[in-house]
């Protein structure tokens, strides 16, 4: 039975960047649980191969962050980058330490290879590649004098939740554990990952509870499929409804969703065809209970403009509103909601719509809205900034001001328009 | 306000039109002001706006004075003890306080042994139990004006090692009971604010990105400000194209979406940037630098405008030196020194001598340090305080390195609500016992705070005096009209019941001393010892001046000395009635007392005139019994390699602040980017009104920076540098064409230059000593 289309808007607004109506009106001829295997499949997606056009690291460190942005915008299925995005959150890695831009894209294809794949594999991934070595330390954990860095953030942020199930011992056995997992160097610099026997504490360590010759990788194994599997269940399933669906503090809830990634195998994919047909995924509390983060809603107003982040300077603005790919402010990735509810962000989101929207107009977009009547205009322009839905109070505003700017003789309607619906709630929710 | 005011009088070339209008408004808002004694909100902007915009004649300085007045009159500015302006500075990532303010005298040996390559050689004698990292060369010599305060070892028992926890402890401020995770996250000024916030959204403000949880209110939070204007929609109240946009965001901003309390705050959010972004303008003129720089530049100009700012809320990050810490850890510290200096200098002298910096951190470091040349993560932390109103001297007890917990860390022997408690108190006004949810015993590092008994050793109470057989404490009825109990905190030192009087280290314990039980208060207190006392096992806090005790009448100070023995404990009973000006009761000088940095009295604010004294240094510190203390220190075999510097410095940035904190990567850009501003966005003139931005009131500045001069053009109040637009980003590094003020970034940053060559000689040289273990 096909869904309503304010369900499958909701489901392709969450899952990618905004809900193109054509797109809308397309599967809402489909049931829901084909909708949403509609949504996960992303085998239409280009490969994420990249080429540095540019001859100095920093141009293409430029690069590199406006090609996500654009690859966000332009990929037929974009769950697989916004999950990708929830990934490089979640294994929270800055170019600002790591400081090589081929280490950072590395991570990134690793997170985009694994993102529906198998937990664990990603986990195991992404502790032995250089940019988390790099980013924690671990590179420089030794046998003779533990570092602690990587064991503390892998227990606390990365699989468990902090204070879940370890204590400060069990950061000391786990830092053991990891020692001697370092990396490769040659004259020409990282090389990848490589494991030094002679660094490697070989002792028994207590860690969780169980003495043994703890070693780094198993201590992955046996928080996801170990003694600490339930915990970790519900910390990540928790996390990635978080981040689809809005925080949440249903005891219930968790369960249920961790139950879900338990009997998924932890196969992502799997877990988030589950969670996209759960009925809790379409109450209006959920519907209302997400801010688009700020690259969610600059890669929307890309999306609907076909304005290329190459084209901008935008990357500085993202980072000063907060959220610059590939520099995640720490090592706990992004907040939610309130994060993004100050005077602050809202004030660069308005310089960042100018800069896209002074680029689009240029180019002629939104030039039939000029010929419409006010109502039509507003509704031509919503069309095709994917606003699906608006409250009474904005459209009145809206036409109110866009009647008042012809009055005027006012002559920057179209650039005028891109600004301000970007800011409205409807848009700006998630 | 005068500043601004003449400044924006000074461009005031105002069409009539607009100044009718500003008249309007004015009497409008003047007059309710009067008959009411309040300002709205809203009606304060429009005021601020008008003021910063500059479309006011002479003649209405006067209502406006008098009307925004009213709304900074409620906040209690324009005297008294609590007439101060806080600036608080995160230290985002765990700042390693025994490298910042450094234990010496008896414990230098140790401290040597501990930290091994990441020792400091040679630190700024501040006492002779206590050094200064050598990067603070401008705050050293504020510490000898007197104006510098150091706040040792102040923390919380039991630690959490976890940024995010422990950070969040400290924000909220009502203890380690984990309150800030699972109910309302505000923080501790943001409940100050909900209980000062008089309308001006100026009063408290954050820098950055994000309004982080602790100036979170739960009816009142700090305004957000970015640390780069850019175009700022509606800063331009003359054109009229962006008032008709902003009229239409307001209109949305002011009824119910439909869309839940996050639709809702979205829409209003954008009426507050509007509102911001004109009352903020006299931010954002000669910034420059690190974005703690410009933060602090921020606020000075802020406070300049006398626009009512009491709190001003910033961070900065990367201290989580788990690795490579020296160079890096250095660099920060320079960063913070210089630019409390440049925020120092930029200030009015009349502002300067309200203004206190305090830095805090969420932990400070393990006293042992791991095998990559840092630190992992630690407990108990230094903070540091400085400005005219500090009263200057080395507080709290040196870090005791022998007596660390079963992690090998400090066990933390000032709470960090004791200096929360000083800080309502002495700088920005409140009463503590409320925003902090227990009375916690004030540190006396404030000239407004009276001084008392912090010097003896054993805890008095104001009323009743009960002694406890365990606990010790010390403390200090402060006197100030606020309650008077002294509860003191850290709850959690139970562990260490005993005392040991400062001159004899660890020897004695005499214990058995009377506790301060408060009036209404009980258990908790008795239980953890107090920690005020300036002093430790060797002799040492100097306060360079003791002020006279101020507010007598409610406190009935007394101080009684139980643990004899030392000849240090002496009391001061400042049990006097007058509040000031004469001389008060004093202080009896300390043989203990060394090493004081010429005392003169600090900046003479015309409080009391209190006599030079020297504090008496004092005894009882809570340090853990010499008995218990297991030392956790792995039989270090591998003090190995060279002293700290073998390696190359590998940039170390951030990877962790409060996430809502401004990350490393702002910090450091060379910042080649082109004023973001879009004034021009489109060819098409707008040409429905004659008053449009492109060509009024401009000004043109040349300012130098660093080896070149950036010019810096103010349209009408904007103000946009000469970068020309373009659609690219300037190179990196060398900077070629561009020439801004953004550009004067020290060179340390050349992070944002990936460098695919690592020198990976210094590594095997490391691999090669590891190897041999």
């Amino acid at each position: 039975m096909p869904v309503s289309s304010g369900d499958i808007a909701h489901l392709l607004r969450r899952t990618g960047f905004g809900a193109p109506p054509a797109l809308v009106a397309e599967l809402s001829q489909l049931t829901l649980a084909e909708a949403v295997d509609r949504v996960l499949d992303v085998s239409a997606n280009p490969a994420d191969t990249i080429t540095w056009p540019f001859a100095t690291d920093w141009e293409n460190w430029l690069y590199l962050r406006r090609w996500w942005m654009d690859r966000m915008a332009t990929v037929p299925n974009p769950l697989q980058e916004k999950l990708t995005f929830f990934w490089h959150g979640h294994f929270a890695s800055s170019f600002a330490k790591v400081n090589d831009l081929n280490i950072m894209y590395r991570q990134n294809q690793i997170l985009r290879r694994n993102a529906f794949g198998d937990f664990e594999t990603l986990a195991q991934e992404i502790s032995l590649d250089p940019a988390m070595l790099l980013y924690l330390d671990n590179y420089d954990n030794y046998s003779s004098s533990p570092n602690e860095n990587f064991a503390r953030e892998l227990m606390e942020l990365f699989m468990l939740g902090v204070d879940q199930g370890y204590t400060q011992a069990d950061v000391v056995a786990m830092a053991r554990a990891w020692t001697g997992h370092g990396i490769k160097w040659t004259d020409q610099g990282v090389q990848g990952y490589e494991f030094h026997p002679w660094a490697h504490d070989t002792g028994n360590k207590t860690l969780f509870g169980i003495t043994k010759n703890w070693d780094g990788p198993q201590t992955i194994t046996e928080m996801v499929r170990g003694s600490r599997s339930n915990i970790c269940a519900q910390f990540i399933a928790r996390k990635l409804w978080s981040f689809f669906a809005g925080p949440t503090n249903d005891a219930n809830l968790i369960l249920a969703l961790a139950t879900d990634m338990l009997t998924s195998n932890w196969n992502i994919g799997a877990f988030l065809r589950r969670i996209f047909n759960r009925p809790e995924f379409y109450t209006d509390s959920v519907k209302n209970g997400l801010v688009r983060p700020p690259v969610d809603w600059a890669v929307t107003l890309l999306r609907a403009t076909g304005v290329s982040a190459q084209e901008l300077d935008i990357d500085y603005r993202m980072v000063d509103l907060g959220q610059g790919l590939f520099e995640p402010p720490n090592v706990s990735g992004w907040k939610q909601n309130q994060t993004w509810l100050t005077e602050t962000v809202s004030w660069i989101k308005e310089d960042i719509a100018s800069n896209i929207a002074r680029v689009a107009t240029d180019r002629g977009f939104l030039n039939s809205i000029l010929a419409l009547t006010p109502a039509n205009a507003v509704t031509a322009a919503m069309n095709t900034l994917y606003i699906d839905r608006v409250s009474p109070g904005t459209r009145q505003a809206v036409e109110t001001w866009i009647a008042a700017e012809r009055t005027a003789g006012g002559t920057r309607e179209r650039y005028n328009i891109i600004r301000l619906l970007s800011l409205t709630p409807e848009f700006q929710l998630a | 306000m005068t500043t601004s005011l003449r400044n924006s009088l000074g461009n005031s070339s105002v069409s009539g039109g607009r100044a009718i209008e500003g008249d309007a408004v004015i009497d409008r808002v003047a007059t309710h002001a009067r008959k009411t004694g309040k300002l709205s909100r809203r009606n304060f902007l429009q005021l601020a706006a008008l003021v910063g915009g500059g479309h006011i004649a002479a003649t209405q300085l006067g209502p406006i004075r008098q009307a925004m007045a009213t709304v900074l009159g409620q906040a209690g500015v324009g005297g008294g003890a609590t007439d101060g302006i806080l600036v608080y500075i995160y230290m985002g990532g765990g700042n390693d306080g025994l490298n910042t303010v450094i234990p010496g005298g008896t414990q230098t040996g140790r401290y040597n042994d501990l930290r091994k390559t990441v020792a400091i050689g040679s630190p700024i004698s501040v006492s002779n139990d206590t050094g200064l990292h050598p990067s603070f060369m401008n705050v050293g010599a504020r510490f000898n004006l007197g104006q510098v305060a150091l706040l040792r070892n102040v923390g919380y028992n039991p630690p959490n090692l976890s940024h995010f926890s422990s950070g969040d402890h400290w924000s909220a401020g009502t203890g380690t009971g984990g309150t800030f995770g699972t109910g309302a996250r505000t923080g501790w000024l943001g409940r100050w604010y909900d209980t000062a916030d008089t309308g001006n959204p100026l009063k408290m403000l954050s820098f950055g990105s994000g309004v982080p949880p602790i100036v979170r209110g739960s009816l009142a939070s700090a305004l957000g400000l970015p640390l780069w204007q850019g175009a700022a929609l509606g800063s331009d109240p003359n054109n009229q194209s962006e008032a008709r946009l902003t009229t239409a965001l307001r209109s949305i901003g002011a009824q119910p979406t439909g869309f839940g309390l996050l639709g809702d705050k979205l829409a209003s959010v954008n009426v507050r940037a509007l509102n911001a972004a004109v009352a903020s303008r006299a931010a954002y003129s000669l910034l420059e630098g690190t974005s703690l720089r410009r933060q602090m530049l921020m606020a000075a100009n802020l406070i300049n405008a006398d626009l009512g700012g009491r709190v001003f809320n910033m961070s900065y990050g990367g201290f989580d030196t788990h690795s490579d810490q020296l160079g890096w850890h250095a660099g920060l510290l320079t960063d913070l020194d210089q630019s409390i200096e440049a925020f120092m200098q930029r200030l009015t002298p009349a502002m300067r001598a309200k203004v206190t910096v305090v830095t805090w951190s969420e932990f400070g470091r393990r006293p042992e340090s791991n095998d990559s040349f840092g630190t992992d993560h630690g407990s108990a932390s230094c903070m540091i305080a400085v400005g005219e109103p500090v009263r200057g001297g080395v507080y709290g007890t040196s870090p005791d390195l022998t007596g660390l917990d079963s992690d090998g860390n400090l066990v933390a022997t000032t709470d960090f609500r004791q200096v929360y408690a000083s800080l309502i108190r002495g700088c920005i006004g409140g009463d503590d016992a409320q925003i902090l949810g227990a009375s916690n015993t004030p540190v006396p590092f404030l000239q407004s705070l009276a001084v008392t008994s912090t010097t003896t050793s054993t805890s008095t109470s104001t009323s009743t005096t009960s002694t406890t057989s365990t606990t010790t404490s010390t403390t200090s009825s402060t006197s100030t009209t606020k309650a008077p109990s002294t509860t003191t905190t850290l709850a959690g030192t139970t562990t260490t019941p005993s005392t040991t009087p400062s001159t004899t280290p660890s020897t004695t314990q005499s214990t058995s001393t009377t506790n301060p039980t408060t009036s209404s208060t009980t258990a908790s207190s008795t239980t953890t010892p107090a920690t005020t006392t300036p002093s430790t096992t060797t002799p040492t806090t100097t306060s360079p001046t003791a002020t006279a005790p101020t507010s007598s009448t409610t406190a009935p100070t007394t101080t009684s000395s139980s643990t004899s023995t030392t000849p240090s404990t002496s009391t001061t009973t400042p049990s006097t009635t007058t509040p000031s000006t004469t001389s008060a009761p004093t202080t009896t000088a300390q043989p203990t007392t060394t090493a004081q940095p010429s005392t003169t009295a600090p900046s003479a604010t015309t409080t009391s005139a209190s006599p030079t004294t020297t504090k008496p240094s004092t005894t009882t510190s809570t340090t853990r019994p010499s008995t218990t203390t297991t030392t956790t220190s792995k039989p270090s075999t591998t003090t190995t390699t060279t002293p700290g510097g073998g390696r190359p410095r590998r940039p170390m940035i951030v990877e962790r602040t409060e996430t809502d904190t401004p990350s490393r990567g702002v910090d450091m850009r060379p910042d080649p980017r082109p004023d973001p501003k879009r004034s021009d966005v489109d060819d098409r003139n707008d040409s429905d009104d004659g008053n449009d931005d492109d060509n009024a009131a401009v000004t043109t500045t040349t300012i130098a920076v660093g080896n070149g001069t950036a010019t810096t053009t103010t349209i009408l109040g904007r103000t946009s540098t000469t970068v020309p637009r373009s659609t690219t980003i300037p190179r990196s590094g060398s900077g070629s064409t561009t020439t801004t003020t953004k550009k004067s970034i020290p060179n340390r940053l050349g992070l944002r230059v990936p460098t695919t060559t690592r020198k990976p000689a210094a590594k095997k040289v490391k691999k090669a000593a590891a190897k041999k273990r």
